[in-house]
This record gives structure tokens, C-alpha cells and sequence, in this order.
């Protein structure tokens, strides 16, 4: 290298000066770098965002996780200190509006690592945990250090910062030492913010935030769907008619020898009362003019040559249908298995079913509000078939009988 | 009008003006709905679910509240939906104009507000009172309200107020659905039918076994009566009965004849006669007794054993309602005087049978 002119003396001596300072004066300073590891892996879970203010952002549980870093001095302390300005250790932190450890009802349960440490309620305050054991807990490298600030029960946990959709943060440092621990001043700078190595170990900075709760909201109104029909197919409402039902041979003529049933007629019904939906009949047994064909005003089972005229029902689609005991038919298959014969040529088909028709007007079919038959709870549709029976004796008066019955439906909600 | 020219000239004017805007506002946005708590166990039990007939509504429930007094409750019948939020569509044909507060219990005291009713909503009122806690359930039935003109599910929203004329924010509210339907229309028919058979002999009651109709006197002897029978089975559902005569000659011979019994009396050997009658006799041993599910007997003129009657034309049964199967016996007796001439006497006896429907 050539220089293309000397340098003056005086300009010599002032770069030798700078190059003296400049090795020296780091000798005086009274802090020393820092140098601690970087905690890795570091978390904190939060059960709830919602803000402190609420319910739902109150007695929160939060799990903290961190893996030390290559470093595996022993530990004596830890600090969890939160901050609502920034998670750089050593500076001046000021706590989260309206954030609270709770610090003396904090319940603090270890998952992994720091066996035996304890919050010292002295040395914490509402944003900083100080959590010690003089007993030492010595970690594998990177090993996972894991507990939790608060449980399930009640008012053992943090209160969130006050403020929805607010960042704040978290800062964690371990300590060789409980006193170092201890000495930990979360809003100051310089010796004990962190502190110097020894006895800090390491230190890391997390970034947590609360949130606006989104309030999500749905109206379920009563419902229920009824119908009665005698022509359609399918367990529900859709596409029924028809409300004629003839019992009789082809020209609907009762014959004393046998029965004729008839299983045409059908209702379905679906709903989400809590308190179920009852199903009761109306009407009187089949009429003409003065005369009538006497109903079952008890279950019983079908009687030829006798005047009989009743029904029972079963659930022939769906679920949770419950008839009835006086108009089930029996205690197993008996009205299913019914078949049917009117409109044929054959009497038959009764089966060993019981047939009812209480015309009772105290709470049979005469009664104000009918008699009930059948109840279905909150759910799917369900399909009840009616199966009538139809009996006449040798006495019975010539005619044309006919009779009107309604079917209402209640819910309780 | 431009918004413009309503607005205060200066800014304190003109500040006052936005606020009281905004005040006013938030006064004429209801509530929000689904704040009211519910009552709970409400139902509608309705009378009669057919299509436009005038029925009974009985509503249920069970107060929730027990800190506000309640002044009145309002029923409105609604098509579209039971939430109050949403603008309620009155049910075609419904009409609660005519409705009277038939009973009521629980929570009682309430009579209709008119002056707040419509078609479609009725209101109660009373003195507003606190619910009483310990009224499980109050009962409010309304009669002469119909019934919507079409098949469907319709809504009834339930809400109770401080005010007495259903005015105000509710206090509690829920709905209830109700079902318009059809109605089962059962027919059957009972053919008239009349079974009448006679015969020498009848299977039980078996008119196809009703097959021999030649009786038999044998010979005839002065000293003792000569006797023999016949069966006839009868029911029917005439509603009137039937009648049962004897169409016929005493018994004959050429010209000779022996003479019929035109009044009851005992068989009598040596006196030319002949008669029937439809009881079990012991002089002579002939007869039985009607037998069978039905009821009907004998006129009474036939009726008594051991004498003997016969009328062309008479009637020998009859009966005045339904009658089940039934079977008699036909008693026939003959006796002859020593005059009588010699001869084969023989007659031919009809028994028809009417049925009154």
C-alpha cells in the first residue's frame, strides 16, 4: 500500500486516543452483556381470550412451556412477568391494564420439569409470577418446563387484560438462584431487570393477545307438524290426502260372521316441545240415526258375531312414538300384525290386537278435549297407523253408520 | 323535505339536534326479543282441529317471573311464526272476535281487554299483581274462537306485561303451535237382512239343513190324540221385528173336515179337532220350547202348553225389535169323534214371516 502524503502528528495522536477509549471505557461499565440463552419452544395457552372485563375473560387458566436452552444449570427460580408495552427482557415493563394473576388464591400445577417449585405470594405481584424452589432442578438439555396458572375450579386462575383485542405479553426467565429470582424489578432497568448471568440462566419473550368474543345467536321456534291422511307415502307431511275410511266388504257392508279392519288410515306427526306432543281423539262410535255399533269402551280383541267397533295404533315409521295402553293393541306385535280386509271379500284380519273406543266424557273420545292415544317426544316425524275394527251381531240394526273423528295434536313447550 | 332545511343554524344547536336524533332512535328500536325469558310448560290444548269451526283454546303455563307484576297477558294468533320479533301474519279465517274467557285458574282475575283485542290477538287483563310463586301452572281458556279456514300448523305468541293492556316490554314470552287438520270420515254399512226357514227338522239354527217339509198323523184312533211337529228358525235386524202367521185349512178330506180350534183349548180324544201351538206340551208329549240367542216367544195365544189353537192368518210370533236366531217348534194335534167321516185328511200350512224395517 501506498500513502500519496504523511499524516500530520497531531491527527496520529488523536486516532491513538480514540483506539485507547475505545478498549478502555467497556472496563468501567458496571453492567455486563447479556449474554443468557434464549429459552425455544416458549408458549403460553390461553383457556379464554375474552377480555377481563367479562365473565369469560376472568379466572382463565394458562398453561406455560418453554425448553431451556443448551444451558442446564441448575434452576432455583423462574419469573413470568407480563407486560402490556413490550416482551424485550431488561425493559422497563408495564403491567397489562386490569391483568391479575390473582397471586394469592393462583392455583400452580407442574406438567413437566421444575419439581417442587412454588409461587412465592410475597415475591409476585398482580403481572409478575415469582416461582422458586431452593431446591434445585437440574434440566437435560432443552428439556420442557410446563405448568399451569389456575384449574378448572373456580377463582383460582388469571383476569385477562381488560381490553378486547389486546396485544400484551409474557416474559419468562430462570434463575440459578431463588434470590435472583426474588431481586427480579419488573418495571425497572438495569440490575435486577433481568439481572446479571449468573444468576440468570435464560430468558424469552411471548406475544399473547386477547380478542373479542364473537357472539353467535340462533331463534329455534316452537314447531310442530300434524297431519292425518289415508293415501301418501313417507314418514312425514308431504304430498297426504284422503280422510274416508269404510270398513265392509267391497260395498262396505259389515257381515255378523267376521270382522273387517282397515289400516289406511295414518298420522304423522313431528315437533320440539320439551314436554312432548300428545295425540288424543274425538268423536262418537259409528252411528245411524238412533242406532249405533257399540265401542270397546275397554281394550278387547275381536268378537264376530258381536257389535264391536274400536281401534289401536302402532308406530309404523320413525321413533319414539308412544301409544297409549289402551290403544296399543297388546304388549308386543299385536296391532302390527293386524291385516288388512276391508274393501276385500274376506272378514278377518283382527288378529289377537285389543281394540278400544272409550267414549267416556270424562276423558274418553266425548270428553272436551278427546281422549289420548298416543304421545310423541321432541324428534323426527313419526308415523302412527290406526287400525279399526268393525263387528256387527245378528241384532244389529240395518243402516248406514258412519262417525267423524278428529285427531288433535298438543305440545307442551 | 330536503333534511337540510330542519337542521339548526348554529354548531350547540346543531349538537343538541344530533343528540336527541340519536336518543330517539335508540327509543324506536324494540328490544332485542330474545332477552325475555320464557314461560315454561305453555301448551294449547284446542278443542276441535277442523277447518273454520268454532272451538276452545286452552292455554297453559307456568309464570317465570315472580318479582314484576303482571297486568295483562296477550294471545296472538299468528301464521308465520311464534317469535314476537317477527312481524306476525294474522291466520286466514281465524277470528278471536267473539271469544269469551271461558276459565281460568292459577293466576286468575283477568277478564278481555276489548279495546285491545284484534281478530287475531286477545288480551287479559287485572290489576297488576305479582305472580304468585307457588302457582304451578295457570290455565286460560277461550271459547268461540275459530279455526283458521286452512290445514297447517299456526302459532300462538304468549306474552305477559306490567301494563294492563298488553303494552310495554314483556315481561315473559313464548309461543305455541297448534295443527289444523282433516277429519276421519268412518263409514259402514248393515245390510237388512231377514233369515226365516221352516222344516220338519233344523240343524241348530242351519236353514241350508231346512229340508223336509211332509208331516205325518199316521192313523187315526177315537180313543187318543194324534200329534207331530215342525221347526221354524227366525232373527232378523228390522228394527220393528217381525210377525209370524200361519196361512192355512184345518185338515180335510174331500168335504169332510175336522174342525180347526178357533180358541185355545186342551186336546180332547174323541172330539174331532185340530190345532197348533209352539210351547213344549205333556198331553200329548209333543213340543219345545223356543230355544236360541233371540228372544222373541210365542203370541200368547200359542203360547200355552197343553192347549191348542188354529186361526188361517193368525199370527204365532211376533216380536218387536231386532231379534237374534230363534227357533220353535210347531206343535200339531188331531184328535176325531166316532162320527167323524173315514177319509185322508190333509192340509197344506204356510208360515210367512214379515220383518219390519
Amino acid at each position: 500500500m501506498v500513502f500519496g502524503k504523511r499524516a500530520r502528528p497531531s491527527a496520529l495522536l488523536f486516532a491513538a486516543l480514540l483506539l485507547f477509549f475505545a478498549t478502555v471505557i467497556p472496563l468501567f461499565r458496571f453492567e455486563k452483556a447479556a449474554a443468557y440463552g434464549l429459552i425455544t419452544s416458549r408458549k403460553v395457552t390461553m383457556s379464554s381470550s375474552a377480555n377481563g372485563s367479562t365473565v369469560a375473560g376472568q379466572d382463565v387458566t394458562y398453561e406455560v412451556s418453554f425448553n431451556v436452552a443448551t444451558d442446564t444449570s441448575d434452576i432455583r427460580g423462574v419469573v413470568v412477568d407480563f407486560c402490556g408495552n413490550t416482551p424485550i427482557i431488561g425493559d422497563s415493563c408495564t403491567a397489562p391494564t386490569g391483568f391479575d394473576l390473582n397471586i394469592t388464591n393462583l392455583a400452580i400445577t407442574i406438567n413437566a420439569g421444575l419439581t417442587g417449585f412454588t409461587k412465592s405470594t410475597s415475591e409476585s405481584d398482580a403481572n409478575t409470577l415469582v416461582f422458586t424452589n431452593a431446591t434445585a432442578y437440574n434440566p437435560g438439555v432443552a428439556e420442557t418446563q410446563r405448568f399451569t396458572l389456575g384449574t378448572a375450579a373456580v377463582s383460582d386462575g388469571v383476569d385477562n387484560p381488560e381490553n378486547a383485542n389486546t396485544t400484551f405479553y409474557a416474559r419468562i426467565i430462570t434463575f440459578t438462584t431463588t434470590t435472583g429470582a426474588n431481586d427480579y424489578a419488573s418495571a425497572t432497568t438495569g440490575a435486577n431487570n433481568p439481572g446479571a448471568e449468573p444468576p440468570v440462566i435464560d430468558a424469552g419473550g411471548i406475544a399473547l393477545s386477547t380478542a373479542a368474543q364473537i357472539i353467535v345467536t340462533a331463534k329455534v321456534q316452537e314447531r310442530l307438524l300434524f297431519c292425518v291422511y289415508t293415501t301418501g307415502t313417507g314418514n312425514n307431511c308431504t304430498s297426504k290426502s284422503g280422510t274416508a275410511v269404510t270398513l265392509g266388504d267391497t260395498n262396505g257392508v259389515l257381515d255378523p260372521t267376521g270382522p273387517y279392519v282397515d289400516k289406511n288410515a295414518k298420522f304423522s306427526i313431528t315437533t320440539n316441545a320439551s314436554g312432548n306432543a300428545v295425540v288424543r281423539m274425538k268423536g262418537v262410535t259409528l252411528t245411524s240415526g238412533a242406532n249405533n255399533i257399540s265401542p270397546n269402551l275397554t281394550p278387547a280383541t275381536s268378537t264376530a258375531g258381536s257389535e264391536q267397533f274400536g281401534l289401536c295404533t302402532y308406530e309404523s315409521a320413525g321413533t319414539g312414538l308412544v301409544e297409549h295402553v289402551d290403544y296399543d293393541g297388546g304388549t308386543g306385535t299385536e296391532c302390527s300384525s293386524t291385516t288388512q280386509t276391508a274393501g276385500t271379500g274376506a272378514t278377518g284380519g283382527a288378529g289377537t290386537a285389543d281394540y278400544t273406543f272409550d267414549t267416556n266424557g270424562t276423558d274418553g273420545t266425548t270428553s272436551t278435549y278427546g281422549e289420548t292415544i298416543a304421545t310423541k317426544p321432541a324428534g323426527d316425524y313419526s308415523t302412527g297407523t290406526l287400525v279399526f275394527l268393525g263387528n256387527i251381531s245378528n241384532t244389529t240394526e240395518a243402516g248406514i253408520y258412519t262417525t267423524t273423528l278428529t285427531f288433535i295434536a298438543t305440545g307442551t313447550y | 323535505m330536503h333534511i337540510r332545511s330542519v337542521l339548526p343554524a348554529n354548531r350547540t344547536s346543531y349538537l343538541a339536534w344530533v343528540v336527541g336524533f340519536v336518543l330517539t332512535l335508540l327509543m324506536a328500536v324494540p328490544p332485542h326479543t330474545y332477552a325475555v325469558p320464557n314461560m315454561a310448560n305453555r301448551f294449547d290444548q284446542i278443542q276441535d282441529s277442523a277447518i273454520s269451526v268454532v272451538t276452545t283454546h286452552r292455554f297453559g303455563f307456568t309464570y317465570t317471573n315472580t318479582i314484576d307484576p303482571v297486568g295483562s297477558v296477550a294471545f296472538e294468533f299468528c301464521s308465520n311464526s311464534p317469535l314476537p320479533a317477527v312481524p306476525c301474519s294474522p291466520p286466514s279465517g281465524l277470528s278471536v272476535s267473539a271469544a269469551s274467557l271461558a276459565d281460568q285458574s292459577g293466576e286468575a282475575g283477568f277478564t278481555i281487554n276489548g279495546s285491545s283485542s284484534t281478530a287475531n290477538k286477545l288480551v287479559i287483563r287485572r290489576s297488576p299483581q305479582v305472580p304468585n310463586a307457588a302457582s304451578a301452572e295457570s290455565i286460560y281458556e277461550f271459547a268461540n274462537v275459530t279455526n283458521p279456514d286452512t290445514i297447517g300448523s299456526y302459532y300462538v305468541r304468549l306474552q305477559t306485561f306490567s301494563s294492563v293492556d298488553g303494552t310495554g316490554a314483556a315481561l315473559e314470552a313464548g309461543g305455541v303451535v297448534f295443527s289444523i287438520n282433516e277429519r276421519f270420515n268412518i263409514s259402514a254399512e248393515v245390510p237388512p237382512y231377514l233369515r226365516f226357514c221352516a222344516s220338519v227338522t233344523i240343524v241348530d239354527f242351519d236353514c241350508s239343513s231346512a229340508t223336509s217339509f211332509f208331516v205325518d198323523f199316521g192313523e187315526f184312533a177315537i180313543n187318543k190324540p194324534k200329534f207331530t211337529s215342525s221347526e221354524m228358525v227366525a232373527a232378523t235386524n228390522a228394527p220393528y221385528g217381525y210377525n209370524i202367521t200361519a196361512w192355512g185349512t184345518t185338515l180335510t178330506s174331500g168335504n169332510n173336515i175336522i174342525p180347526e180350534l178357533v180358541t185355545q183349548a186342551p186336546s180332547s180324544p174323541g172330539i174331532s179337532q185340530f190345532g197348533i201351538n209352539l210351547r213344549d206340551n205333556s198331553d200329548p208329549n209333543i213340543g219345545a220350547n223356543p230355544s236360541g240367542p233371540g228372544t222373541a216367544m210365542p203370541n200368547p195365544a200359542y203360547n200355552v202348553p197343553n192347549t191348542y189353537r188354529f186361526n188361517t192368518g193368525e199370527a204365532v210370533v211376533s216380536n218387536p225389535g231386532t231379534n237374534d236366531n230363534r227357533k220353535f217348534t210347531v206343535s200339531y194335534i188331531a184328535n176325531i169323534s166316532t162320527s167323524q167321516a173315514p177319509g185322508i185328511y190333509a192340509t197344506t200350512i204356510s208360515f210367512i214371516c214379515l220383518a219390519n224395517f
